[in-house]
C-alpha cells in the first residue's frame, strides 16, 4: 500500500484528536474519512499534508517517512474547505503558484507554465476565466480553481477537506461526479474529508468511519452498509434505533417479542440496531407508535417512535404503513437483523 | 460594495450631507485655510523670509530624519506584532495586544518623559551611559525614541484586524505548494495586506512628522540641533514671528497633503485590483 498510517495519536491541549490509528490507502484509490465533527478527520487529513505533527505513530508514502519529509517534499495536493484560493492573484496565477515558487533549477520554464495551467483550466473546464480573479468566481468555480491548483504540482496524494461544504446541494451533486470523473482521469490517490454519509458512499471506493480521533471501520460502501462493524457506524450510515435486547440458547427477545438468533450472535445483553428500511409491518414485533404521517405523492413519509427513539421510514402509498393514521400502535419487525454487543 | 442603499427617508440625503460637510468645513477647512492665510499676510516676501534662516532648513531635515527612521522600525514591528498575534496562540497573547494598545492610552508628554527618567542626566541609567560616553535625551537618538514609541500602534492596528479576518488558510495553502518562508511572506502575506500596511504606514508618517509633545519633553531646543518642525513652529510662535510660524506650519501642512496624494495616487492607480480583492 502506498499510503501507510500506522499508530497515529494526536492531541490539542489535553484533547485527543486522534488515538492510535492505523489506516492503508491503495494505489489510485479513492477513500472518504467519514465522521461527525470533532471525530479528528480533518485533523489525520492535515497531518497528511504537513500541516500538523503527531505525537507517536508513523506516516509513509511509497516506503518514504512522510514525517520527516517537508511540505514540498511530499509533494502532496491539499483542497482546504474554503479552497483558501489567493485572493490577489488571477485564476491562472493561483494555479501556476506550485510551479513558480519551485527552486530555479525545478522549475519549468515560463511557457511550459502556462501551458500546464492552460490544460488544467481545460481540465476542470473553466478556460476562458484564468484572468479573472477568485473573488468574480462562483463557489463552484473557486472549487474547481482550488482542486485545478492542487493538481499543478502533480502530487502523489490528493487530500480534500469537506470540498463540497460550501456548496448548495444541486452544485454539489453536480461538483461530487465530476470529481470522480477527474479522479479516474488523472489516477491520483486520493483522501477526502465528509462528515455527508451520503457523499462518502456515493463517492468513494471505500469509507473510513472514524469517532472520537479512533477509526471504527474501513471497508466497501456496501460492506459498511450490509456488515457495520458497531452500533455507531450502523447508526451513522442511516438512521437507526437501538434496542437493548436479549440472546439466549439462540432465541432473541426483544420488548416482548422473541424470534431466531443469527448464527454468530453473541450471547447475554446485546444491542438490535433497526433502520427504517428494514422493519415490516407484522401480527407480531416490537411495538411503535405512528407519530407523523405525510403523503408525498408516491411516497409517504411515516414518522415513528420505539421505545421513545424517533425513526423516519419512507414507503411507497401503497404500502401497508402509509395506510395507518396518526396516534396509531402497531407491531413491527426487523426483517435484517443487526446485533452488537452492548 | 457597490450597490446603493436608498434611504427610507425621503429628500434626507442633501440635508445630512449639508451637515456633513458643513461639520468638515468648520473644523478641518477652516484652520487649514487659516494656516495658509495667515503665512501669506505679509505677501509671498514674508512668507519666504521665514526660510532665509538656516534653522528652519535644519527643522525640515529633522523632521523628516526622525520619520524616516520611525517609520521603517514601527512597520517591521507592526507587521511581526500582527503576524504572532493573528498566526499563534501563546501565553500572555492578550497582555501583548493591550501593550500595543498603551501608547494611544497615554499622554504623549509621559511617552517623552519616561526616556528622560530613563536616560536623563538623574535617570536610571545615567551612569552606564556617562561611562560609556552615550547621550541620548537632547539628541536625535533621544527624538526617534520618543517617536517609535507615540506612533507604535498605527501599522499593528491596521494590520491586525485584517489578519485575523482573512486567516491563514492562504498561507498553510502556500505551504502544502510547496513555498518557502520568504516566498510564503513576499507572495502572500505581504501582497494581502499591502493596503492596510500602505494606511498605517501613512498614519504612522504623518504622527511621526507632527508629533509635538512627547518630542518636546526629550529635544532640548537645540536650535538646528535638535528642533523638530512642529518644535520650531513654537519657537517661532513663541516669540511672536507669526508669520514665520504659520509659513513653517505650511510646510507641515504641505508634508501631510503629500502623503494624501501618494496614498490616492495609488489606489487611483489600483483601483481595478482594489475592487476585485476587497469584494472578498
Amino acid at each position: 500500500m502506498p499510503l501507510t498510517i500506522k499508530n497515529l495519536s494526536k492531541s490539542f491541549r489535553g484533547f485527543t484528536a486522534l488515538r492510535n490509528v492505523d489506516l492503508e490507502v491503495g494505489d489510485g484509490e479513492f477513500l472518504a474519512l467519514l465522521g461527525p465533527s470533532g471525530s479528528g478527520k480533518t485533523t489525520l487529513l492535515r497531518i497528511m499534508a504537513g500541516l500538523e505533527q503527531p505525537e507517536a505513530g508513523s506516516v509513509t508514502f511509497d516506503g518514504e517517512d512522510f514525517l520527516a519529509q517537508t511540505p514540498r517534499e511530499r509533494r502532496v495536493g491539499l483542497v482546504f474547505q474554503h479552497y483558501a484560493l489567493f485572493r490577489h492573484m488571477t485564476v491562472a496565477d493561483n494555479i501556476a503558484f506550485g510551479l513558480n515558487v519551485r527552486p530555479g533549477k525545478d522549475r519549468p520554464s515560463k511557457s511550459a507554465i502556462r501551458e500546464r495551467v492552460a490544460e488544467l483550466l481545460r481540465l476542470v473546464q473553466l478556460e476562458d476565466l484564468g484572468k479573472r480573479y477568485p473573488a468574480q468566481l462562483s463557489g463552484g468555480q473557486r472549487q474547481r480553481v482550488a482542486l485545478a491548483r492542487a493538481l499543478a504540482i502533480q502530487p502523489r496524494l490528493l487530500l480534500l477537506d469537506e470540498p463540497f461544504g460550501a456548496l448548495d446541494a444541486k452544485v454539489r451533486r453536480e461538483l461530487r461526479r465530476w470529481l470522480r470523473h477527474i479522479h479516474d482521469e488523472t489516477g491520483v490517490t486520493t483522501v477526502f474529508v465528509t462528515h455527508d454519509q451520503e457523499e462518502a458512499l456515493d463517492l468513494a471506493d471505500r469509507v473510513a468511519i472514524l469517532k472520537d480521533g479512533h477509526i471504527e471501520q474501513v471497508d466497501t460502501p456496501l460492506d459498511l452498509y450490509q456488515h457495520p462493524s458497531s452500533a455507531f457506524v450502523h447508526d451513522f450510515l442511516g438512521g437507526a434505533v437501538h434496542l437493548p435486547a436479549k440472546v439466549q440458547d439462540g432465541v432473541l427477545t426483544v420488548d416482548g417479542w422473541t424470534t431466531d438468533a443469527p448464527e454468530d450472535a453473541p450471547a447475554g445483553g446485546v444491542i438490535l440496531a433497526v433502520r427504517g428500511e428494514d422493519l415490516i409491518l407484522s401480527e407480531q414485533g416490537i411495538t411503535a407508535s405512528i407519530v407523523t404521517l405525510s403523503p408525498r405523492g408516491p411516497r409517504t413519509r411515516i414518522g415513528i417512535e420505539i421505545e421513545g427513539q424517533a425513526l423516519d421510514l419512507e414507503r411507497p402509498a401503497h404500502d401497508p404503513l402509509s395506510k395507518l393514521s396518526v396516534g396509531q400502535t402497531v407491531r413491527v419487525r426487523p426483517d435484517l437483523i443487526h446485533l452488537f454487543k452492548s | 460594495m457597490s450597490a446603493v442603499r436608498r434611504s427610507p427617508v425621503r429628500g434626507a440625503a442633501p440635508f445630512i450631507i449639508g451637515i456633513g460637510l458643513l461639520w468638515l468645513a468648520v473644523i478641518v477647512l477652516l484652520p487649514l485655510g487659516m494656516v495658509f492665510a495667515e503665512a501669506f499676510r505679509k505677501g509671498v516676501e514674508g512668507f519666504l523670509k521665514a526660510f532665509d534662516e538656516p534653522d528652519a532648513w535644519a527643522a525640515v531635515r529633522l523632521t523628516l530624519l526622525v520619520a524616516a527612521i520611525s517609520v521603517p522600525l514601527n512597520a517591521l514591528f507592526g507587521l511581526a506584532a500582527a503576524w504572532c498575534v493573528t498566526r499563534y496562540e501563546f501565553r500572555g497573547k492578550a497582555l501583548l495586544t493591550t501593550l500595543i494598545d498603551l501608547p494611544f492610552s497615554i499622554s504623549p508628554v509621559i511617552s517623552g518623559l519616561v526616556w528622560v527618567l530613563l536616560f536623563g542626566s538623574a535617570g536610571w541609567f545615567a551612569p552606564l551611559l556617562d561611562a560609556l560616553g552615550i547621550r541620548i535625551i537632547f539628541t536625535v537618538t533621544g527624538l526617534v525614541l520618543a517617536t517609535i514609541l507615540v506612533t507604535l500602534p498605527f501599522v499593528a492596528r491596521e494590520l491586525i484586524p485584517l489578519m485575523q479576518q482573512q486567516g491563514a488558510d492562504e498561507e498553510l495553502a502556500a505551504v502544502t505548494l510547496g513555498a518557502g518562508p520568504w516566498a510564503i511572506f513576499s507572495k502572500i502575506t505581504l501582497p494581502n495586506v499591502r493596503w492596510a500596511l500602505l494606511y498605517g504606514v501613512l498614519l504612522c508618517n504623518a504622527r511621526a512628522m507632527g508629533e509635538f509633545g512627547a518630542v518636546s519633553v526629550v529635544s532640548g531646543h537645540i536650535r538646528g540641533l535638535t528642533n523638530t518642525l512642529p518644535l520650531h513652529v513654537e519657537i517661532l510662535y513663541n516669540e511672536y514671528d507669526f508669520v514665520g510660524a504659520f509659513a513653517t506650519a505650511t510646510v507641515l501642512a504641505g508634508l501631510a497633503l503629500i502623503t494624501l496624494l501618494i496614498k490616492s495616487l495609488l489606489e487611483w492607480r489600483f483601483a481595478d485590483e482594489l475592487a476585485a480583492t476587497r469584494r472578498h
